[in-house]
């Protein structure tokens, strides 16, 4: 338990969120916003590299860690030391499993500093969590 | 008193000059990890399998590269007579051809680009406006200033050469029947082979066009072929994988290390010209002045709009695609943001393919450095680069740098010239 506490400050610290324990397979990015939803994201192209077409799969848990179905996703980003966003059209396509969310099209253009944008809108509260992440 | 004093404030002013103009500041002696990390990305080393075309089931057979190979250097294939593809891409320039703007059946109104390495690209065209190599491949053919020959027109060329015929066959399937007039017909074309093409009936016209698109994929099947070799930066890349030191031996020069370091660092050239092609195949608005006598190109923003509506985009009947390969195209970006971005360039082998842009306003490598360093305002939108505050002598280095990317095609040498069946049957 602390162990698992002192891991989460760590990674806090360092905003590079790249680790989760619980799943067999480590989430490329996760967060956690400030009511307490936690997002983890599973990359098709792992590790994360620029200039490839690809798509992610979002869990989604609330806060009390449940799987969180239903809830409408949007996304954005870019790379906050350039004016400019993602260079293509990310989208949220079908909902698969419970809490599971697959976002289709998304594509890095840049190596730097990226910043990703989820809005999450649940039972008609929306949160937004950012996701800073290296290329 | 006075007068010396001025002297010797001339001087000083004159070396000062000089020392800004001239003297290299030695910069350190390795790499840091991040530093590292982007050589190593840059390496031909790292060039990953040629993607798949799932828009193009043939893509990736030998026989249409045979077939595309033949048609690429085939001049019949053109109005009058004496155009192919290569007459502007051609070989021993690295696809290109030389001209400020290109030079067909009559003046156009863009810079040739290079062909090398071009199939890992998603999007064809200085603005984008086709969404693979074969749809690509078409435009020329029925541009009235480029190859000015029309899609009946050529499926009547290969139903009339044997070997082409058979080589179609083999491919996709017997030829239909082309039909013997009228003699040139595309819903293309002028006012009189529009009118043609109205007057076949609509499964003539499919059966046409679907000649005219598979012949458009043995030409990307060609083009496939046309990748980059390991140049001198290569060498380098590779030699410091195993260590951070930056010099070995004499791969590189301390000039073009420095343009290196320059390169990857303070002129931020690869934010744009990044990847082992040295592009990201993004499109970007770095203010290039418009083309003499033309209103600013409208780049991108233009381009996305024309690849969407394009019948033979990957979403079309003629794409062997299915909706969920066409990735690339269903999750395009079209704002604001690509008014006036064009598609980056490789600098594999740039040295060898002035002049440059997409206007080819810019006649040497000296010149577009003197562009990125003054970061000029875009006529349309916004330029995307910063004004760098380069010395001349960084300029140098950048330029002796890129310098370093030239090298002869990793690509079998019969593919670099005519066929040799061809000109034997010619
Ligand atoms: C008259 C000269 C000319 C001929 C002939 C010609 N091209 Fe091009 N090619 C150009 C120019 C100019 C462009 C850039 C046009 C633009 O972007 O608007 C271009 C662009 C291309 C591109 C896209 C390059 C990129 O960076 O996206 C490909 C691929 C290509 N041509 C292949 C061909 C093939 C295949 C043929 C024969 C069927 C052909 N070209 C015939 C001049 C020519
Ligand atoms: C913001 C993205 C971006 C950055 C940063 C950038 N480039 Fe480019 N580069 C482009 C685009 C886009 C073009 C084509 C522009 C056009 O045709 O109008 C281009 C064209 C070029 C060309 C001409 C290639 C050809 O075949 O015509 C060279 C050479 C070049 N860039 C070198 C550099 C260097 C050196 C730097 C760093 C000082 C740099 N670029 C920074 C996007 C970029």
């Amino acid at each position: 338990m602390l162990q698992k506490i002192s891991l989460m400050a760590l990674l806090l610290g360092l905003s590079l969120l790249t680790l989760h324990a619980s799943e067999a397979r480590r989430a490329d990015l996760q967060s956690t916003t400030d009511s307490g939803i936690s997002v983890e994201i599973y990359s098709q192209l792992s590790p994360l590299e620029i200039n490839r077409i690809h798509s992610w799969k979002l869990v989604i848990h609330d806060a009390a860690g449940n799987l969180l179905s239903g809830a409408e996703l949007t996304l954005t980003g870019g790379m906050p030391d350039h004016d400019h966003g993602i260079p293509t059209l990310p989208q949220f396509t079908e909902r698969a499993d419970a809490g599971v969310y697959s976002l289709q099209g998304i594509r890095f253009h840049m190596p730097g500093k990226w910043q990703i944008v989820l809005s999450i809108t649940n039972a008609g509260e929306t949160e937004r969590v950012l996701i800073d992440f290296q290329l | 008193m006075m007068k010396k004093l001025g002297l010797s404030v001339l001087l000083l002013g004159v070396a000062l000059v000089a020392a800004w103009n001239f003297v290299a500041i030695p910069g350190s002696n390795s790499w840091s990890a991040e530093e590292l990390q982007l050589i190593n990305s840059l390496s031909i080393e790292r060039l990953a399998p040629l993607p798949a075309d799932p828009s193009n089931r043939v893509a990736d057979l030998p026989a249409a590269a045979e077939f595309g190979h033949r048609l690429f250097f085939d001049t019949r294939l053109s109005g009058n007579g004496s155009i192919a593809c290569a007459t502007c891409h051609r070989p021993e320039l690295m696809f290109t051809d030389a001209f400020q703007m290109a030079m067909g059946a009559a003046p156009g109104p863009r810079h040739t680009p290079s062909l090398v390495g071009l199939s890992h690209s998603p999007w064809y065209y200085w603005d984008g406006r086709k969404d693979s190599q074969w749809a690509q491949a078409l435009a020329p053919l029925e541009a009235a200033i480029e190859h000015g020959i029309d899609r009946l027109q050529v499926a009547r060329l290969i139903d009339s050469d044997s070997s082409y015929r058979q080589m179609y066959n083999a491919l996709f399937g017997a030829l239909p029947v082309i039909p013997a007039t009228p003699l040139a017909a595309s819903p293309l074309g002028d006012e009189r082979e529009q009118i043609n093409w109205n007057s076949l009936s609509g499964a003539q016209q499919n059966e046409v066009s679907r000649v005219f698109a598979n012949l458009g994929k043995a030409i990307a099947a060609y083009e496939r072929k046309l990748m980059p070799g390991a140049a001198r930066f290569d060498a380098y890349a590779r030699s410091i994988a195993a260590s951070s030191e930056l010099d070995q031996g004499d791969i590189l020069s301390s000039n073009e290390l420095a343009g290196l370091r320059l390169f990857i660092g303070k002129a931020q050239c690869v934010s744009c010209h990044n990847g082992p092609l040295f592009t990201n195949h993004e499109f970007h608005n770095t203010g290039v002045l418009s083309i003499a006598g033309q209103l600013p190109s409208m780049g991108r923003y233009d381009g996305i709009r024309t690849a969407r509506s394009d019948p033979f985009n990957c979403l079309g009947e003629f794409s062997d695609a299915e909706q969920a390969d066409c990735i690339e195209l269903r999750f395009a970006r079209d704002d604001n943001s690509l008014v006036g971005a064009q598609k980056t360039p490789t600098l594999r082998n740039v040295s060898w393919t002035a002049p440059y842009m997409h206007g080819g306003q810019l006649a040497t490598l000296a010149a577009v450095l003197n562009h990125y360093n003054e970061a000029p305002l875009s006529m349309l939108s916004h330029n995307e680069a910063k004004p760098l505050a380069l010395r001349p002598v960084e300029r140098r280095q950048l330029e002796a740098f890129i310098r370093t990317l030239s090298a002869p095609l990793a690509t079998e040498p019969k593919w670099l010239a005519p066929a040799v069946e061809f000109t034997q049957s010619n």
